[in-house]
């Protein structure tokens, strides 16, 4: 329970907490992590970036025990960590919060903090007092834990505030993040950021994998940069240099030298197209419109050529405005007018692709009703022809017996995106288009977007990432509790867009802010 | 006696409190295995086999005490083989299952061959009977296997509720890779789990044996079929999962009451406790919403 | 050199059917010893019992014809990613029908009509027994595994009710013979060397099927789209393919074909239908399914397989009794199975209410 330690007993010498030699990982033919060598220490904020696929997120998990290396060593709390095991790394204090939260929702908040750490009493679960102690870690993080309520009640925030005390109610020294803010908002991050400060100063070493450079810029005091598995450096961000100059190096470093330029120029080009067609008819109305509770009172208006990005808190009606522009729902009241409708579907994995079938499948999905004839045989010339030219449109491998499991992320996504934009809708939807994307994918997605607003469509993008819907909308509105609650230009800051998703804005007026 | 007068007696009762345990100790076997997250229709499969087991070894060692044991390990025996096909060799809990209940089907014949030189049934047994002297009424309250059965659910209900090795079993059938990500071992959790569950099904194989005081080839008659329906009825509970037996025991209780006492071709009753299975299936799944679902990681494998 | 052929060795018993086919042979010496007899002579003599002669492998035809209909109607489902249990049962309602409709048919009825209907009434009643567990699962989510095991025996005492009050003859649990026309000819009657032995065209039938199902799966609508929702539902649902209607459509299908194996019982053996006929044929389906997976030689080895170890069982009987075969048959699909890495994936038990729209 040392986490509300004094200021004065944060770490001086940091000590390595746990340390990987020469680190390899295979997965059948492909090297995730080759011959890696690294320090994790206590005291520091530790960013570890890179591009999907950079090898980050199984390094780490090698080092909490949950992957077993094929060569070098893990040494974990001064001795090679034998069994292992993410047991014996949580014995001696290493911890990870995975990217898909590992806690289970039907279990309370007190039942998830205790799974595996349950202290007993005459061979029950003593629950008073791993109630007390999780009351203390609360305190300590500053933080409140509804320890009674049930995980799936809770939102993404709370999620990760309950992951963060778990690993402390079994004492973790090492706590490691995977990819934390990716989906949360600026502000949930910045609190994320603050609790991990003060875990840090309390003599903890923390580390956080990110693809968001402006994190590392703000928070990091150590950066250790990924590419292609291996390691490209590892030192820390000198607070009194250049920190602009030592980003840039972390951005070339993350990609490769040459193709950062590329990425930049293609992320450069914003929508500044989208108000010469802004005169468009209208491709989307929506009056009114109410989905169970997540969907309250929306309205909202989509132009021909027109992109538009929808910010907001995830929760707050994102998912239902995808299920009733995707025909998933009906809406309980009020109009929905427009379309036909071609939806990219927030996770690719599970809705977007059969992973098990060919790109062949994959890319003409939910569409062999085309292609059938009278008897219900298929027309497999013309599933050829379709098929080719949109595979070798959309940029991923051209091999259509391919399984899509075999694929990148990166690449995934762009057969999902082609799909939907092959079917000349006139409302194109997408739901994080470029979520755990790397930059060069990403950025052949924006082009794809902008292309379908540039033939007409209306382009509506709901993303977490305000980056992301500043270089793409011609404007931006906000989803909140279920309404759309402001419209601002892409130029608007971060704080400005905060505010309303927060709902801070509400009935005030503009400018009388304290 | 009239149907009537027969089916509000005490008799009928007694009878179908009876008829409850082998289902009632099928069901809460299920219940374990499968908050775990392993699939078990090997259920009716370690019923049968642990029947033979039983009665056996009583022939054999002229003790019931010694049956009941043999029967209880049997079915715990069982319950490792599947556990260790599912959750080592990872292969699907619904064929390893198939394949468990083929074998026993088959395998129970063989041995009642190999030890009686029939392949329908076995000589009879005494069974457990230590209360002869007593009423009716008493002998049913007393019975030490309807006793077991209410132990063993009143213990499996708790520990679910109140232990670690609860909480972690539980874990480990909602969310298995969760589960390993914060030190659980689901192997070993799942695999004593299952194990656990075969011992309180194979206690209900024994019950069965000695209620007939002998072992007939197919004797459990889908049983433990209709005991993995009431796992489903009852949402993986175990006071409901025995709640949901007694129902259907009182059904097979009533089909043997009327088949005896009207001219109705008996077919017709013996359909009856699966229709009804039938019915309360699309009933609660209908329903299977909120609190009322399956655990999550039902049939899955944690990662890596 | 030695390493690599020790190697190859591995890899090989590494491939299912070498592995199943190795612990097959393996619990039956065990189990044989374990019994009392000799393995090897019992080995002989199985091998005498089934492919030794001609009327042996004609035996193992006869045998394999309802393993490898119930086998091809177990694999249509689990394409779809549903486990058809119910096959059993199925297969009882579409006898009972078969031996009902092809008794009541006029005397004189030619074969090309006789034998069509007859046909359709089983494929028919086996089609609606599976229609029950598909609307559950359609209208309700209900699990097809439990729901097929509980029709299962509804249809066993169904089956016994129809036959007791009525549709039996008088004093037996028989139907009437069906008319000549409706019956399928015995394959002796083209081969000789089959003399005496009950297999009938219906083997032939029951191939050109497992083809022609298999070149559907490839090359119609309906058969990709119950391929992909058995991959992934979720992603079709997105799409908009209806997927509950597909998965009903899909047992309702499998129910069909399990139906058609009445052709290799009802109307090319026995020509009538009586209480127990078939019996067993659809828990068999299942192993066959499982073990010739996703091709149409797959099946027809498997059902192969499957009907020489029952007609062995019966060759063995006097000596070792014939349930042993039931034994290595469980050995076997654990065996596969435990090496498949396929059907762990694709067969992994998908949750109850799976199917459930999103909303």
């Amino acid at each position: 329970m040392a986490v509300g330690l004094p200021e004065s007993a944060s770490v001086r010498g940091a000590r390595a907490l746990a340390v990987a030699r020469a680190v390899e990982k295979r997965f059948g033919e492909i090297r995730a992590v080759r011959g890696v060598s690294i320090e994790l220490e206590a005291g520091r904020i530790h960013a570890v970036c890179g591009e999907n696929g950079a090898g980050k997120s199984t390094l780490l998990k090698v080092l909490a025990g949950m992957l077993v290396p094929d060569a070098g060593e893990v040494v974990v709390g001064g001795a090679r960590l034998d069994p292992h095991t993410p047991r014996e790394a949580i014995r001696r204090g290493v911890s990870m919060v995975l990217q898909h939260f590992a806690l289970i929702p039907v279990f309370t908040v007190l039942e998830n903090l205790m799974l595996g750490a349950e202290p007993t009493k005459r061979g029950a679960l003593d629950e008073a007092s791993a109630r007390a102690r999780a009351q203390a870690i609360a305190d300590d993080l500053g933080v409140k834990l509804p320890l009674d309520e049930r995980v799936e009640a809770l939102g993404i925030g709370d999620r990760q505030r309950v992951e963060i005390a778990r690993a402390l109610f079994r004492d973790a020294r090492l706590l490691i993040l995977d990819e934390p803010t990716a989906v949360l908002t600026k502000s949930e991050a910045t609190q994320l950021y603050a609790t991990l400060r003060r875990l840090v100063q309390a003599g903890k070493g923390v580390v956080v994998v990110t693809h968001k450079l402006d994190e590392v810029r703000d928070h990091a005091d150590v950066v250790t940069v990924m590419r292609r598995g291996e390691l490209v450096f590892s030192r820390p961000l000198d607070r009194d240099g250049d920190v602009g100059a030592q980003i840039d190096a972390i951005g070339s470093a993350i990609m490769g030298a040459g193709s950062v330029a590329h990425a930049r120029a293609g992320d450069a080009a914003t929508g500044a197209g989208d108000a010469a067609a802004s005169g468009g008819g209208e491709a989307l109305v929506m009056e009114g419109v109410r989905v169970g509770r997540g969907l309250v009172d929306l309205s909202l208006t989509l132009r021909e050529g027109e992109i538009v990005g929808v910010a907001g808190i995830e929760g707050n009606g994102q998912k239902e405005l995808v299920a009733v522009l995707g025909g998933d729902v009906a809406p309980d009241a009020g109009i929905v007018r427009g379309g036909p409708f071609a939806i990219v579907r927030e996770d690719r994995q599970t809705e977007g692709l059969v992973l098990d079938a060919s790109l062949r499948d994959n890319v003409v999905l939910g569409e062999l009703g085309r292609f059938a004839r009278w008897h219900g045989g298929i027309d497999r010339e013309a599933l050829e022809r379709e098929a080719r030219a949109r595979i070798e449109r959309s940029g991923a491998p051209t091999d259509l017996d391919r399984l899509a499991r075999t694929l990148s992320g990166g690449n995934q996504q762009k057969i999902v995106v082609e799909r939907a934009l092959s079917r000349s809708a006139r409302v194109v939807v997408a739901a994080q288009p470029t979520r755990g994307v790397d930059l060069a994918a990403s950025a052949d997605i924006h082009a794809k977007l902008r292309d379908a607003a540039a033939r007409g469509a209306g382009v509506l993008v709901i993303s977490a990432d305000l980056d992301e819907l500043r270089k793409l909308a011609s404007r931006i509105v906000v989803l909140a509790r279920g309404r759309i609650v402001a419209e601002l230009p892409p130029t608007a800051t971060d704080e400005e867009i905060g505010r309303h998703m927060l709902g801070l804005e509400g009935e005030r007026f503009d400018g009388a802010t304290p | 006696m009239s149907a009537l007068e027969v089916i509000v007696s005490g008799t009928m009762l007694a009878q179908t409190a009876r008829m409850t345990i082998p289902y009632a100790c099928a069901a809460l076997g299920g219940v374990v295995s499968e908050r775990s997250g392993v699939v078990n229709i090997a259920l009716e499969g370690i019923l049968l086999s642990s029947a033979l087991a039983a009665v056996a070894v009583q022939g054999a060692t002229e003790s019931a005490a010694m049956g009941l044991l043999a029967g209880v390990l049997c079915g715990a025996a069982i319950g490792l083989v599947h556990a260790a096909v599912v959750v080592w060799g990872r292969i699907d809990a619904i064929v390893s299952g198939l394949a468990i209940n083929l074998a026993a089907a088959g395998g129970t014949r063989v041995v009642l061959r190999a030890l009686y030189g029939s392949s329908s049934n076995s000589p009879s047994v005494r069974g457990l009977e230590p209360f002869e002297h007593m009423g009716p009424l008493a002998r049913t309250l007393l019975d030490p296997f309807l006793l077991l059965t209410l132990v063993s659910a009143a213990l499996l209900s708790w520990s679910l509720r109140r232990t670690r090795f609860g909480l972690r079993l539980r874990a480990c059938g909602e969310d298995p890779s969760a589960a390993q990500a914060v030190g659980v071992d689901v192997g070993w959790t799942r695999t004593l789990a299952v194990t656990i569950g075969g011992a309180v099904c194979g206690l209900g194989g024994t019950a069965l044996a000695f209620e007939l005081h002998q072992f007939q080839a197919g004797m459990t008659g889908g049983r433990g079929f209709i005991a993995l329906a009431a796992v489903i009825v009852a949402r993986w509970r175990p006071w409901p999962a025995v709640g949901a037996c007694l129902a259907f025991a009182a059904l097979d209780a009533l089909q043997i009451v009327l088949q005896n006492q009207t001219k109705v071709p008996s077919q017709l009753f013996a359909i009856l406790p699966f229709a009804a299975t039938l019915v309360a299936l699309a009933l609660v799944s209908r329903r299977a919403r909120g609190d009322a679902r399956p655990p999550a990681g039902l049939g899955k494998h944690p990662d890596g | 050199m030695k390493d690599v052929a020790s190697r190859a060795i591995g890899d090989l018993f590494r491939t299912p059917a070498v592995a199943g086919l190795a612990a097959g042979w393996l619990a039956f010496c065990l189990l044989v010893w374990l019994y009392g007899a000799s393995p090897r002579e019992m080995a002989g003599l199985l091998f005498e019992g089934t492919w030794g002669t001609s009327y042996g492998a004609g035996q193992v035809l006869f045998k394999a014809t309802p393993l490898l209909f119930t086998g091809l109607a177990v694999d249509l489902a689990l394409r779809a990613g549903l486990f058809n249990i119910g096959a059993e049962g199925q297969l009882a309602v579409a006898s009972l029908a078969a031996g009902v409709v092809g008794s009541r048919l006029p005397h004189g009825t030619p074969a090309i009509v006789a034998l069509p209907v007859t046909l359709a009434a089983a494929m028919g009643a086996g089609a609606a027994w599976a229609a029950v567990p598909a609307l559950m699962k359609a209208r309700f989510g209900a699990h097809e595994v439990i729901s097929t095991i509980v029709m299962n025996r509804i249809a066993d005492g169904l089956v016994g009710l129809l036959l007791a009050s009525g549709l039996a003859l008088a004093g037996s649990v028989r139907t009437a013979d069906v008319v000549p026309g409706a019956r399928v000819p015995r394959l002796e009657v083209a081969l000789s060397a089959f003399r005496g032995s009950a297999v009938s065209f219906a083997i032939v039938a029951a191939v050109v099927a497992t083809v022609a199902v298999m070149v559907a799966h490839e090359r119609t609508r309906f058969g990709r789209e119950i391929g992909l929702i058995g991959k992934n539902a979720r992603a079709m649902e997105a799409e908009h393919v209806p997927v509950r209607r597909r998965l009903a459509q899909a047992l309702v299908a499998s129910g069909a074909v399990a139906g058609a194996a009445s052709l290799g019982t009802v109307l090319g053996y026995k020509g009538y239908f009586e209480e127990g006929l078939g019996a067993g044929a659809g828990f068999g389906g299942i192993a066959v399914a499982l073990l010739g997976r996703g091709s149409a030689a797959g099946l027809v080895l498997a059902a192969l397989l499957f009907g020489t170890l029952q007609q062995g069982g019966l060759a063995l009987n006097a000596h070792v009794p014939k349930e042993l075969m039931d034994v290595l048959q469980g050995v076997v699909i654990v065996a596969v199975a435990l090496t498949d890495v396929r059907l762990r994936r694709a067969v992994s038990a998908a949750p109850v209410a799976s199917t459930k729209g999103a909303g």
